[in-house]
């Protein structure tokens, strides 16, 4: 059982505090993706767990074992680097086979080792070439394969497809996903990459400037942003965030925008918030669609807006509004006609996928979803 | 054009190479050149006889094997003192951060800005009471201090062309930090390794200047010292001291042969992206 605990974890480089009070539990096989801006603290964090930085304070266990004052070599964990970090000097199969060498493994189980570690990752043919004579693909693989080759407890991966152009790092996310269901152990993964995190993780923290803005699954840190960076950062593109005004509207309350109609609040989602109140409307490109061709929606509310701009993307296409100093952003699932600009064209929004935050903290003003049914 | 292109460059480098090999070609000219011939021909660019005189003097009768042997063991100890202590001071620098790095790194490099002649006198005093004054220890000693600084920064300087990831990896690997240096970036920092032992090699095989304010007894000179003997008070006996520089050459010919394979870059190619 290799569980990793973050309690408290501090990190400060002189006068600058790069990590505030982490507090984190990992499951047991779990896959967790640190995600952020850069310089928000992901990668401090994973190397203070992996033992290459020092922590301030706090206590990081991996596998109910305080590992604080423990070198790297003791934690017993793997790490993949972005810029792979393989030895230049020694072959495929020495790479891979370094840490059981230091281990003092037997040699005829540090062949098998290698030898399975290398089917898997479709490294055979390479046993014998030096890092140089690979590809970037084939070295993130060889980088994989010295992760997984010593069986470690968990594994860390640094910004592991940053180097690589897009396509494969397409290809080598799907692998790491396969990979992670054949050899089930604890992973820790930064990005700066929104989209690998969707894809990969069970859980995903978002963070920034070194603190957590939320933790949960990518399902809920996509439909319920804990906060207006959340909601920004997570999402391609990203959710349209619209500075505006609650205001008493007959019995209840409504949301208005300049340029927008007023657009009514469910009580039941936005029970708590009270008129007057200044607010930060977040509304996905894929809640908003010209009444044409928009498919069904629970609360539709329609509008009339400039389509400025088309960006046509093959299988769906992106609309840009002008809407009062705003531009907002519309996504079409395969658009049924040709687009182009256009005036006082016929939307609709959906008032059920709407999302408030507070315009001084950015908090989340929705009700949990738990508590709607 | 290409070849066009190609042959001008060839040109170039011909022109190079002749204008940088003449001096080597006149030093071994002239020790070939029998005395007699030496005036009368003049500069022409092959003499009419050439003679092995020169270098059986200078081998069999002269004292010019002792100082070879003496510059050999200055050189050499001078090389492995230096390299030894500036992969040290290098990795230091490069890889740890301590309370006063940057004045100590400045400090080193003032330590550069001084003449030479300014500090023979306060070091032979210095030297003078602990007896190291006329050793080839004390020679080894004084030139080890006067190349650390340069050779200490250009290890640095290569120590920074490793990635740090590959000792973290190693590190995560099971290595501790000392066993990370010797199996993983001292294979990589051979050619930094050969480069300042190739340098401060050369530099102490050819150093004049302390060799001759500290060394007095004929059993310890070195051979730049040495060749100086033949500037007798009737005039130079040039063809016996180009026979002497020339067989000089051959011990740093010899040890570039045997490092300038490492001191070919681009070992670290592959280890992470460029």
């Amino acid at each position: 059982m290799a569980e990793v605990l973050l309690r408290q974890v501090v990190k400060r480089y002189g006068a600058f505090q790069a990590v505030h009070d982490f507090d984190l539990d990992i499951a047991h096989e779990e896959f967790v993706v640190f995600v952020g801006p850069s310089g928000c603290g992901k990668s401090t964090t994973l190397r203070m767990i992996a033992g290459l930085e020092e922590i301030s304070g706090g206590e990081i266990q991996i596998g109910s074992r305080v590992v604080n004052d423990l070198p790297p070599r003791a934690r017993n964990i793997s790490m993949v680097f972005q810029n792979y970090a393989l030895y230049p000097h020694m072959t495929v199969r020495q790479n891979q086979g370094f840490g059981l060498r230091m281990a003092k493994r037997p040699k005829e189980e540090i062949e098998e080792k290698v030898n399975r570690a290398s089917k898997l990752l479709g490294l055979r043919e390479f046993l014998s070439r030096l890092p140089a004579a690979l590809s970037g693909g084939q070295r993130q693989r060889v980088a994989m394969g010295r992760a997984i080759v010593r069986n470690p407890d968990v594994f860390l991966f640094d910004e592991p497809l940053s180097n690589l152009d897009a396509k494969l790092r397409g290809q080598m996310r799907t692998e790491i996903k396969k990979l992670h269901d054949k050899v089930r152990t604890t992973v820790i993964y930064v990005t700066h990459d929104q989209v690998e995190a969707m894809t990969l993780a069970d859980r995903i923290v978002v963070m920034r400037d070194g603190r957590i803005e939320q933790v949960d699954t990518p399902y809920e840190v996509f439909h319920a942003p804990a906060s207006r960076f959340v909601a920004g950062f997570i999402g391609s593109p990203p959710m349209n965030l619209i500075e505006a005004r609650t205001v008493a509207d007959g019995d209840g309350i409504s949301v208005s925008a300049p340029g927008w109609p007023a657009l009514p609040l469910d009580p039941a989602i936005f029970g708590q918030v009270g008129p007057d109140r200044a607010v930060t409307l977040g509304l996905r490109p894929e809640a908003i669609a010209p009444e044409r061709m928009a498919g069904s929606m629970a609360r539709p509310l329609a509008f009339n807006a400039d389509i400025t701009l088309v960006e046509p993307l093959g299988g769906e296409a992106l609309l840009f509004l002008k809407m009062g100093k705003d531009e907002i952003t519309a996504r079409i699932f395969r658009p049924s006609t040709r687009l182009a600009p256009e005036r006082d064209v016929r939307f609709v929004v959906d008032l059920a996928e709407m999302h408030l935050f507070d315009a001084g903290t950015g908090a989340r003003l929705n009700a949990p979803r738990t508590a709607i049914s | 054009m290409k070849t066009m292109t190609g042959a001008a460059l060839w040109l170039v480098r011909l022109a190079y190479l002749t204008f940088a090999l003449f001096p080597l070609f006149w030093l071994i000219r002239i020790s070939l050149t029998p005395d007699n011939l030496l005036y009368s021909e003049g500069t022409t660019i092959w003499p009419s006889s050439i003679t092995l005189a020169n270098f059986t003097y200078v081998i069999e009768e002269s004292p010019f094997p002792v100082f070879f042997g003496n510059t050999v063991i200055v050189s050499m100890g001078t090389a492995v003192a230096v390299t030894l202590l500036a992969a040290g001071i290098g990795y230091a620098f490069s890889r740890f951060e301590f309370a006063g790095k940057r004045a100590l790194m400045v400090f080193l490099v003032i330590t550069q800005l001084f003449p030479l002649v300014m500090v023979i006198t306060p070091l032979y005093q210095l030297l003078a009471p602990i007896g190291l004054v006329n050793t080839r220890i004390g020679l080894i000693v004084v030139f080890t201090a006067f190349n650390l600084p340069f050779a200490a920064f250009l290890m640095h300087s290569f120590y920074e062309g490793i990635p740090r990831e590959l000792e973290q990896a190693a590190m995560i690997d099971g290595c501790t930090r000392f066993q990370a240096l010797i199996l993983i970036i001292l294979p990589l920092m051979l050619p930094g390794i050969g480069a300042t032992l190739g340098f401060v090699f050369t530099a102490a095989w050819s150093e004049l200047l302390f060799s001759l304010m500290l060394i007095t007894s004929e059993t310890k000179k070195t051979f730049a010292v040495g060749l100086l003997s033949f500037v007798g008070k009737s005039g130079v006996d040039w063809g016996q001291m180009m026979a002497a520089a020339t067989l000089a050459l051959i011990p740093p010919a010899i040890f570039f042969t045997l490092i300038q394979k490492y001191l070919v870059g681009g070992l670290t190619a592959g280890a992470v992206k460029a």
